[in-house]
């Protein structure tokens, strides 16, 4: 096979595949099994203040000379 | 996924270093920006020494704005924001370290090195070869921090800011070996083992993917946490982010050849890359409605809050810049801008206005918390600094499109016996006003910059910073008059 015809082959190809993965990826994030797993994600900023006290706690009591 | 640990903690030291880092590498890297903008305004201001002349200092300035002011920043974001989102500490603290100070190894051999004149010639990738290993060491080390810590996560979902993340990690470590492969002659002399026009697909590749991952991704990240954390509601749609991450990072890949117009690169590779530049409207502008819209039904918050207004601003300059990319990209267009002050006009737009701006509204929310404080020194400061850096952005963008179209349209003039209307001396001359204009944007950013420092730095010598917390949730220590204890944070200052 020529370089050049294999080249537009490929370039075909391949952008078959860039379509079926950008399609693919908008109906796996619009679905509705993942309405709930997204939501959660969306609150995880949010979700470790506990920690984030814990971690200052710690800070005031021992100087972070680690 | 680790089951909740009772002592957990966070590592905020190696945050806080790299958040300190980036307040000093910006003033550094800054200065530098204005001094060679004077340069273009008075040329005497080179000194007549080789180290100071223009062509030097110029790859002094893009490294330590890119990887000294932002890498640090990012290097501050991603284990802040990879800690909390995964509700885990670093998986080495030691390591951490590492990162740290060998990151500033790199930047300090890079502002010995470059002024010297070692240089690759190669843009964004200036440094030699001892110092590219250095950073290649530095990266992998980081590469093995991050993904160990999201191993090591406590929740089920990884947050989409580490997407983002973990794409820039991935990509800067493949872009970085890959366009300094080269053989070395000497301790700081190399040849690129690539060759002629693959050398320069090789090297916009890289520089543009540069753009794309370091100082978009990256950002990105930065961007899908600190907004919806400053503005205290979720991000507007997570699967709007989700898309947004698998095509802007599947589409950045293919736009290097568009700073390749018109030369001995194939006709196709052009074509594609412009094709792929368009595209890559979509993405940035579906990721800039994201950011923009977690304010619908809050935009008052942008009144009365300095920090958010930095994020939502910075945002929408990703939107403007990321609009005018892919039309720069069009080769019709690119015969106009290339090799004119317009592309500098171009980057500053995003530079400033996007990657510097987001990173303020970060390290604003970011130094505060991890020093243990309710907010910086002075707030009113944040505002003033806001409007230096918008006024700066603005003088400094307005004044480079000007002058781009000036030299575009002079250099493109040609009379009717088929000479050249203008000579090169000629559109300097014309461009003059507008350097000047562009000096006195810079200054006011970094103006604004100073004014940051300042703020850090009384922030952070607070006596109750870190000694005496106080965060709402827990009652206030007594004021402590122990030297031993004020002065850590002092340490903390001069890392």
């Amino acid at each position: 096979m020529e370089w050049t015809e294999f080249l537009s082959q490929f370039r075909g190809v391949h952008f078959l595949a860039m379509i079926v993965l950008f399609v693919g990826v908008c109906i796996w994030a619009f679905s509705p099994g993942r309405r709930k797993a997204n939501e959660e994600a969306s609150q995880l900023p949010f979700a470790d203040d506990e920690l984030d006290q814990q971690t200052r706690r710690e800070q005031r009591e021992k100087p972070p000379h680690e | 996924m680790q089951s909740p640990g009772i002592s957990e903690t966070y590592n905020y030291k190696v945050v806080r270093q790299f958040a300190i880092a980036s307040v000093v590498w910006g003033i550094v890297g800054m200065a530098v920006g204005v001094l060679i903008a004077a340069q273009l305004v008075w040329p005497a201001l080179n000194f007549d020494l080789p180290w100071t002349s223009f062509g030097r200092l110029r790859p002094l300035h893009t490294n330590a704005v890119i990887f000294a002011f932002g890498g640090s920043v990012l290097f501050a974001t991603s284990y802040y924001i990879v800690q909390r989102t995964c509700q885990v500490r670093l998986c080495s603290d030691r390591a951490a370290a590492f990162t740290f100070w060998g990151w500033q190894a790199v930047i300090i051999a890079a502002a010995i090195s470059l002024p010297m004149g070692f240089t690759t010639t190669k843009e964004y990738a200036e440094l030699e070869w001892p110092i590219n290993i250095l950073i290649a060491v530095v990266w992998l080390t980081y590469a093995w921090v991050f993904f160990g810590t999201i191993r090591r996560r406590r929740t089920p979902h990884i947050y989409v800011a580490n997407w983002f993340f973990g794409a820039f990690v991935i990509t800067i470590a493949i872009l970085h070996v890959v366009n300094n492969l080269a053989i070395p002659v000497g301790p700081m002399k190399s040849y690129s083992i690539y060759s002629g026009t693959i050398d320069a697909m090789v090297q916009w590749w890289y520089g543009h993917n540069a753009v794309g991952f370091f100082l978009t991704a990256g950002f990105l990240g930065v961007m899908y946490y600190f907004i919806p954390k400053q503005a205290n509601r979720p991000i507007y749609s997570y699967r709007l982010s989700i898309v947004h991450f698998w095509a802007l990072i599947a589409t950045y890949v293919w736009a290097g050849g568009h700073h390749l117009h018109y030369s001995p690169l194939p006709e196709w590779a052009q074509t594609a890359s412009m094709v792929m530049s368009i595209i890559l409207l979509a993405p940035s502008w579906g990721g800039m409605i994201n950011g923009i819209m977690t304010l619908s039904g809050a935009w008052h918050k942008l009144r009365t809050d300095p920090i958010l207004r930095f994020l939502i601003v910075a945002v929408s300059f990703y939107g403007m810049a990321t609009f005018e990319g892919p039309l720069m990209s069009i080769r019709s267009v690119n015969a106009l801008s290339h090799n004119t002050d317009w592309t500098v006009g171009h980057v500053h737009s995003a530079a400033l206005g996007w990657v510097a701006m987001i990173s303020f509204g970060a390290l604003y929310h970011l130094i505060p918390k991890v020093y243990g404080l309710q907010q910086m020194y002075r707030v009113s400061w944040i505002n003033t600094h806001f409007w230096l850096a918008l006024s700066g952005t603005v003088l400094y963008t307005v004044a480079m499109w000007v002058n781009g179209l000036i030299q575009g349209l002079m250099t493109r003039a040609v009379n009717d016996d088929g000479t050249l209307t203008y000579s090169f001396i000629e559109t300097l001359d014309a461009s003059y006003a507008g350097y000047i204009v562009r000096l006195i944007g810079g200054g006011l950013f970094l103006a604004g910059m100073l004014l940051m420092a300042w703020n850090v730095w009384c922030t952070v010598r607070q006596d109750d910073a870190l000694s005496l917390d106080n965060s709402p949730v827990d009652p206030p220590v007594e004021h402590s008059m122990d030297p031993e204890k004020r002065s850590h944070d002092g340490v903390e200052v001069q890392a």
